[in-house]
């Protein structure tokens, strides 16, 4: 029988000449296998393609490194930085509106016409820091250091009354109550209660003493126009949290005039005054508002 | 006691190891098949640096399996296909006694010639294993190792090269 590779195996060695040389052409064959074992390897450089190999391996082993670690700090960096933007407070005040932001800690910010403010809700905890273009009243709640930053300098208060106003080129930070320290390029001030600084165009231009007890452009009054004595009396419940009852009371006028947000007495003597009736304390919350028996 | 050697390709010395022993072979490998000796070490260096990387899941047993699977998956589509140009050796035993007449001197050369043409004619599988068989004196099992196929389909391969280099030398006449 002959075998299938016969041919194969000869050149292998396995089989010898004599069981081939019967085959057409052997002599060729012959020659071919004699001629083709004179071959050179072909030319490799060995050891420079190593060298080369280990330098791309390094360097390689070295990037996939780099990246993974790239990878994970870019995340985390990526959701720090959204959730730092989804928890980011964007005030802004048109003109002619004043606007009251609570912070977390119950710290209150009026801020004046015209003006933006920004903290962050979720690391308010960590950081008491705000931003502010424009004006704005602040009373702040005692804790962490509270720091007002504009685009002119910084102010610091541990818990106070102060005003700060940043516009074009002029920063005013008047102190009514604790102290604060403005920062303001590499100058550092601090300001108690009833002082003043301000300055213009990077240098300072005022220190001095204010006497009242708030800056005149926070309102503390409500301006009612035309609107019913229940609906006054509902703002004012608001304003002071109380609870008031005119259900005794016949007169049903509408009520025009400013009542103040910040004195309880003067507002209830107004409104007494006003639509000729009487007041009743039931207890420090609770008042009752009665017709006057005199009239 | 000898230390036992560590199974561990990771291993500076062993990954060199490695290198030292396939990467010749790796190398001729590719260059009978394109004919390009750049892209031949470009293919060593791309599987080698394969197998550092993946280093922890080889074992040095396997390496070799390894970076033949690998170089057989590369594409280098970028390097152009060229013939493959093999040089004899310079001192080789003559053949039979005394031969070398003028007019013998001329018939091998030519045959030489014919022979180095009719291996670039040759079809890319039958070339490889042809010259791992003649140049790098491969067996034929380790041949079928190196391209994934069978001792048989590897004797089928010599065969029908010898075959096709018969009938091409001839051919050139």
């Amino acid at each position: 029988m002959k075998k299938k590779y016969k041919l194969a195996d000869w050149l292998d060695n396995k089989e010898n000449d004599e069981s081939v040389q019967h085959i057409d052409g052997f002599d060729t064959f012959q020659k071919i296998k004699y001629y083709s074992a004179q071959f050179e390897k072909p030319d490799f450089r060995k050891d420079e393609v190593f060298q080369e190999l280990k330098h791309k391996r390094g360097s390689k082993k070295k990037k996939r490194f780099n990246w993974s670690i790239a990878a994970s700090i870019l995340l985390i960096i990526g959701i720090a930085s959204v959730a730092f933007l989804l928890s980011i407070k964007d005030y802004t005040s048109q003109i002619n509106t004043q606007e009251t932001v609570l912070l977390p800690d119950n710290s209150k910010v009026i801020l004046a016409e015209n003006s933006k403010f920004q903290f962050n809700n979720w690391f308010w905890d960590f950081d008491r820091t705000t931003q502010l273009n424009g004006q704005a009243y602040f009373e702040v709640a005692k804790g962490e250091t509270f720091t007002v930053k504009t685009q002119l300098g910084k102010v610091q208060v541990i818990g106070t009354r102060f005003d700060v106003l940043s516009r074009d080129s002029l920063l005013k930070v008047i102190c009514y109550e604790g102290s604060v320290k403005v920062k303001f390029k590499q100058e550092e001030v601090i300001l108690n209660k009833g002082q003043m600084i301000s300055y213009q165009n990077g240098l300072k231009v005022e220190q001095s003493n204010v006497y009242n007890d708030r800056p005149e452009w926070v309102s503390n009054a409500h301006q009612f126009k035309n609107v019913s004595l229940s609906e006054v009396m509902q703002q004012l419940e608001k304003d002071y949290q109380i609870e008031v009852d005119i259900s005794k009371v016949t007169e049903d006028k509408n009520f025009t005039g400013t009542l103040p947000s910040d004195s309880l007495s003067l507002a209830l003597d107004i409104l007494s005054k006003t639509y000729q009736i009487n007041f009743k304390v039931i207890n420090e919350n609770k008042f009752i508002f009665v017709d006057d028996e005199q009239r | 006691m000898e230390k036992p050697l560590i199974d561990n390709v990771c291993e500076e010395k062993v990954y060199e190891k490695v290198y030292t022993t396939y990467s010749e072979l790796i190398n001729n490998y590719f260059y009978y098949k394109f004919g390009n000796q750049e892209m031949a070490e470009e293919s060593v260096q791309e599987a080698f640096i394969k197998l550092w990387e993946n280093c922890k899941k080889v074992p040095f047993t396997k390496a070799k399996s390894f970076l033949f699977t690998v170089a057989n998956n590369l594409s280098l589509n970028r390097y152009k296909h060229r013939q493959v140009v093999l040089k004899y050796a310079s001192t080789v035993p003559q053949r039979t006694e005394n031969l070398e007449t003028p007019d013998y001197k001329m018939e091998e050369e030519e045959f030489k010639k014919k022979l180095e043409k009719a291996i670039q004619n040759l079809s890319e599988k039958q070339r490889t294993a042809f010259l791992l068989h003649r140049i790098d004196e491969k067996s034929y099992k380790e041949i079928a190792e190196i391209l994934g196929i069978s001792v048989k389909a590897v004797e089928k391969r010599m065969q029908k090269a010898l075959e096709s280099l018969r009938e091409k030398i001839e051919a050139f006449n």
